[in-house]
């Protein structure tokens, strides 16, 4: 870090003590992969895994969660994420049930609304929608949510907890774990890199 | 051997020559100053009413002397000055301690108070304004450095007897900052730190060949537009050029190491970075990170017009120049995110007002107008102020004691030239005694 002149984005997985914080594990190096193949941020490598409950977390201002099981911090897990908004930096959690009636779902909305507030929708006219692509329509559907998976509903809004104009928390029941779980590799089979809207998010995670 | 006689005739000569000679003195010095010399002292406690009787004689003192144990008031100097300036030959002594005070307006929307004290290290610098006392401070090094927030009416420095007043001065609102950098962590935590500080901050973060995340408008780059430019990386290399037009012209440019690299920004910077420097332990240190255990980019070299600002241990970490009319400020610390997420409980705080310190010390300042005293006196180093308007205090054998040694000689050659004369007269009558 100290011999380069801006340090690594690091992508980071939070570990917490409740449910399967692993179950997505190639999105990771899935948008590794795409932040270095569309843009010119200096990226780690490989992510890495930090327990929210460890001060190590402070060293990553972006995390990711997911899961299916039931949602809960502990008190030290809770009293860092709490910090790391507070000091500027965000959470994307997403629902990898893709069911708003599932127990992800409702317990990730009480931890939320109990640790930062309610989450709101998040408008589809959000800056989040431009960061780096244009998604003209809001959140990209994924294909989890057109193929009748979980709720069999397709979310119009993803769901977010603000600090001022600024999101702090990014929720979606869109199952982008789901939707971006596979090699990097595999992205040459698709027409279009259902990917980009993970750049995004990181781009606005590190300029807003 | 002489006779009685004799010697007695000899004594008279002796006396007849020395009143002719006190005579001659007296009559020179009554021609050399037209009229006798008038000698009028004062001290501190009394300086007024003398002030005014000295002003009533009609003709002012030949010499005055005070004596002063506090500062004289302004009206009081300047009436010493102007009796001065008729003709009184004014001096005075005491030991008087040095103060000075300046107020400065924090370039900030916070806005805020940077009071500057000078003062000798024997007592220390208690500052106030009109409500009360704000801070107290020793003076090192000859002075102190005060922050307030906000102040009421008339600030002044005491240090022992001695008290300096100084004007706040409202200046116009702050123009908004560029920063320019990467898409990144510490581009985005300082456009934060400076937003919270209430800054309105357009910012260019590069993301992509061509592709830069704008907030607000970051186009022309002048003093119109900006009160500073914070360049953070070398993204900010390309515009340079329009940066190096911008300071020449008055703006502030606050340069950070990792921008400071790039040879585009030679002409401006105070120092090409050195070896990075960092504490063995950091990456074991998060949630206990401060802004000294940051790694730096040490400045190695410092351009002969740049002043060293601030260093850790034998390295340089941020110095100041003044390029043309414009300010640039360069620091060394490398990604100062780290501290403000992965500090102590206040580390965000610390970091935004690191930040907001580091750019108000490099933003162009606005133009200032100084508040009204609303009639009170003000005098901002009254001890300067007075050598100034009266020269330096007389020593032990100066004027105020030569004035009265003067005074006294005049009596001494009177009462010689009267014995002398009194004695002779007394030795005639006396000669034909037996």
């Amino acid at each position: 870090m100290v011999g380069r002149a801006v340090s690594d984005f690091v992508f980071c997985t939070g570990r917490y003590e409740s449910g399967d914080w692993d179950s997505a594990p190639t999105v990771p190096a899935n948008l590794i992969d795409s932040i270095a193949r569309y843009t010119e941020i200096p990226v780690g490598p490989a992510g890495v895994i930090v327990p929210l409950s460890s001060d190590a977390i402070f060293e990553y201002p972006l995390v990711y969660l997911t899961g299916h099981l039931p949602f809960r911090f502990t008190e030290a897990e809770r009293r860092n994420v709490r910090r790391l908004v507070d000091r500027g930096g965000m959470i994307f959690l997403d629902d990898h049930n893709h069911d708003v009636g599932g127990v992800f779902h409702k317990t990730a909305m009480e931890e939320m609304t109990r640790t930062f507030a309610a989450p709101i929708d998040l408008p589809n006219t959000h800056p989040l929608y431009g960061a780096f692509f244009k998604f003209e329509d809001g959140p990209p559907t994924t294909s989890h949510e057109l193929n009748g998976w979980g709720d069999n509903l397709v979310h119009k809004h993803l769901k977010a907890v603000m600090r001022g104009d600024r999101i702090a928390v990014l929720y979606s029941n869109k199952d982008y774990s789901s939707e971006w779980n596979y090699h990097p590799d595999n992205k040459r089979f698709s027409a279009v890199d259902n990917t980009r809207f993970g750049v995004n998010i990181i781009v606005y995670a590190l300029t807003r | 051997m002489p006779s009685r006689a004799e010697i007695s005739s000899r004594v008279e000569n002796v006396l007849r020559g020395l009143s002719f000679a006190a005579l001659g003195l007296l009559i020179w010095l009554a021609f050399d100053r037209g009229r006798s010399e008038t000698v009028v002292t004062a001290r501190s406690a009394n300086i007024e009413s003398a002030l005014a009787d000295w002003s009533r004689m009609g003709i002012s003192p030949d010499r005055i002397a005070v004596r002063l144990d506090s500062n004289p008031t302004p009206r009081q100097r300047d009436w010493l000055a102007a009796l001065r300036g008729a003709g009184s030959q004014v001096s005075w002594s005491g030991s008087l301690s040095p103060v000075a005070v300046s107020v400065h307006p924090v370039t900030s929307p916070r806005g805020g108070l940077t009071i500057l004290a000078a003062a000798s290290g024997a007592s220390p610098v208690i500052v106030s304004d009109d409500v009360g006392p704000l801070d107290t401070a020793n003076a090192r090094n000859g002075g102190a450095s005060f922050s307030a927030p906000a102040a009421t009416g008339i600030i002044s420095a005491r240090s022992g007897s001695t008290v300096a007043t100084g004007l706040q001065h409202s200046t116009k609102p702050a123009k908004p900052l560029l920063v320019i950098g990467s898409a990144g962590w510490e581009t985005k935590f300082v456009v934060t730190a400076l937003e919270e500080d209430g800054w309105k901050v357009d910012a260019s973060m590069r993301v992509a060949p061509g592709v830069s995340v704008t907030q607000g408008s970051s186009s022309a780059i002048d003093t119109s537009r900006y009160s500073a430019v914070i360049a953070l990386d070398a993204t900010a290399a390309s515009r340079a050029q329009d940066i190096a037009r911008y300071v020449a012209a008055g703006g502030g440019l606050v340069i950070a190491g990792p921008a400071a690299i790039s040879d585009a920004f030679a002409s401006l910077r105070a120092s090409s970075p050195g070896r990075p420097d960092a504490p063995a332990d950091l990456t074991s240190r998060a949630g206990a990170i401060t802004l000294q255990s940051l790694p730096i980019l040490p400045l190695s070299a410092l351009r002969g017009d740049a002043i060293p600002i601030e260093r850790r241990g034998s390295l340089i970490v941020s110095a100041a120049r003044r390029h043309v009319a414009g300010r640039v400020l360069q620091h060394g610390y490398v990604d100062t995110w780290r501290w403000r997420l992965g500090g102590g409980e206040k580390s965000a705080d610390e970091h935004r007002e690191w930040w907001t310190k580091l750019v108000a010390s490099a933003a162009m300042r606005g133009t200032t107008t100084a508040e009204a005293s609303e009639g009170k006196p003000v005098d901002d180093a009254p001890l300067a102020r007075l050598v100034e308007a009266l020269g330096p205090a007389a020593s032990g054998s100066g004027p105020g004691l030569a004035s009265r040694a003067a005074s006294i000689s005049l009596w001494w050659l009177f009462i010689i030239l009267s014995l002398s004369l009194l004695t002779e007269w007394a030795l005639r009558r006396l000669r034909g005694l037996r």
